[in-house]
């Protein structure tokens, strides 16, 4: 078993499109008769208060948070609220935070490193999105199904990192229209961030006893 | 690459002037408008903004009219992809010229030069609109079907943009609109780095 927590604010005004969707394709791949159970955090449940009732229960058990919503440097936010910030970065103590948000590569990895979170997986960068393009999506998500798939974190960066180019040179060969998205999932490439620990998966199964 | 030329010039004796001929012989007739009016000059700027538009913009206007300063001002509230050539019989040395660099003009033409020295400025005028990144992406939106108005960009901070607010970025020049042929220039880099496209190709 493998305590895994994906947020998504797919009610955001402008990203919320996006994070719908890569809701759907985590629902997907998690279907019903899939061995592990993610506990979904929706919009309106995505605050502080829920995040410290889901993960105090855990005590000192590892798991893997994954995080669709906006950023900023030092915190995650939903409706300019910050619901992941330095008031609670040690509630990821054991974990893997795997995010899709602005910036929170700058400052927000390195305290949640320094309160023992084993590894983070995110952008430095504003992350760009352009509606129709399942590019975007298959990138942001890419990372986190390799290691779902047993590739460790380190190596699902690098994994990502050849996915995006793949994503790139595909729009810019096969579509006259598509230079424009392959210059925007450059950039998101090029902020995509992996700081701590390389872990797999099998740091965080545990059987119940 | 089909390109007017927009002559605003109150003297309608300039209407026969070699250089008109020229440029009508260059672009067209159909293509080459010369207007005496500055506020008919600048509706026909915004009307015709998906063209690509060269200005020869005379300085002096009569009193009670805008002047070729701001008639340049007003061009630039709408576009900065427009090059704009003065085209003057004002003593170069007695007029500011500071508003006019600064909003951008393209280059400055005496009325007294030559087609000799008119018509390589024009080229480089054209070549501008050729080589130009901005006007690249502007020329690609408004050629794009659908709905413009329609928000298809979203950043992670929470802005999003429709073709529309694009277009208009690129034409403001604003920091947002100046990313864009940043962004390209940076993936036309990282292709060339990932050896995937040669420069001649």
């Amino acid at each position: 078993m493998i305590n895994l927590f994906l947020a998504f604010d797919e009610e955001d005004g402008s990203m919320g499109t996006f994070n719908q969707g890569c809701l759907e394709d985590f629902e997907t791949y998690f279907h019903k008769d899939h061995p592990i159970k993610p506990s979904y955090i929706r919009s309106r449940t995505l605050n502080p208060v829920n995040i410290e009732i889901n993960l105090d229960r855990l005590k000192t058990k590892s798991f893997i948070f994954s995080a669709y919503s906006h950023g900023l440097d030092d915190r995650l936010v939903i409706k300019d609220s910050p619901y992941i910030d330095d008031t609670n970065v040690n509630l990821f103590k054991n974990s893997l935070f795997y995010t899709v948000s602005c910036s929170s590569a700058n400052i927000l990895a390195d305290r949640l490193i320094e309160n023992g979170c084993h590894c983070y997986l995110g952008y430095k960068c504003l992350f760009n999105y352009w509606d129709g393009y399942r590019e975007f999506s298959e990138c942001a998500n890419f990372g986190l199904f390799k290691i779902f798939d047993g590739v460790d974190s380190r190596g699902a960066f690098d994994r990502m990192l050849e996915k995006y180019n793949e994503c790139i040179d595909r729009l810019v060969e096969e579509n006259i229209d598509g230079f424009m998205q392959a210059a925007l999932l450059r950039e998101n490439r090029d902020g995509l961030v992996h700081k701590g620990n390389s872990i797999s998966i099998k740091d965080f199964q545990y059987s119940e006893d | 690459m089909k390109v007017q030329v927009l002559i605003i010039e109150d003297n309608l004796k300039y209407k026969n002037d070699t250089l008109v001929w020229a440029l009508e012989d260059k672009f067209d007739a159909d293509n080459v408008v010369f207007e005496p009016d500055p506020k008919e000059a600048l509706d026909y700027i915004k009307t015709n903004l998906d063209k690509n538009i060269i200005v020869f913009l005379d300085i002096q206007f009569p009193k009670g009219e805008l002047d070729g300063h701001e008639i340049l001002a007003e061009i630039r509230k709408m576009s900065e992809l427009i090059p704009v050539i003065l085209w003057s019989g004002v003593n170069e040395n007695q007029e500011k010229f500071s508003d006019f660099i600064n909003h951008n003009a393209f280059r400055f033409v005496s009325k007294t030069a030559t087609l000799a020295e008119i018509m390589p400025i024009v080229d480089d005028a054209v070549s501008f609109f050729e080589n130009n990144l901005d006007n690249t992406i502007e020329d690609w939106i408004i050629q794009k079907d659908g709905d413009k108005d329609k928000p298809v960009y979203f950043t992670g901070d929470g802005h999003s943009y429709s073709l529309n607010d694009i277009l208009n970025h690129i034409r403001q020049q604003t920091d947002v609109g100046k990313s864009f042929s940043k962004k390209l220039n940076q993936l036309t880099i990282d292709l060339l780095l990932r050896n995937k496209k040669r420069l001649n190709d």
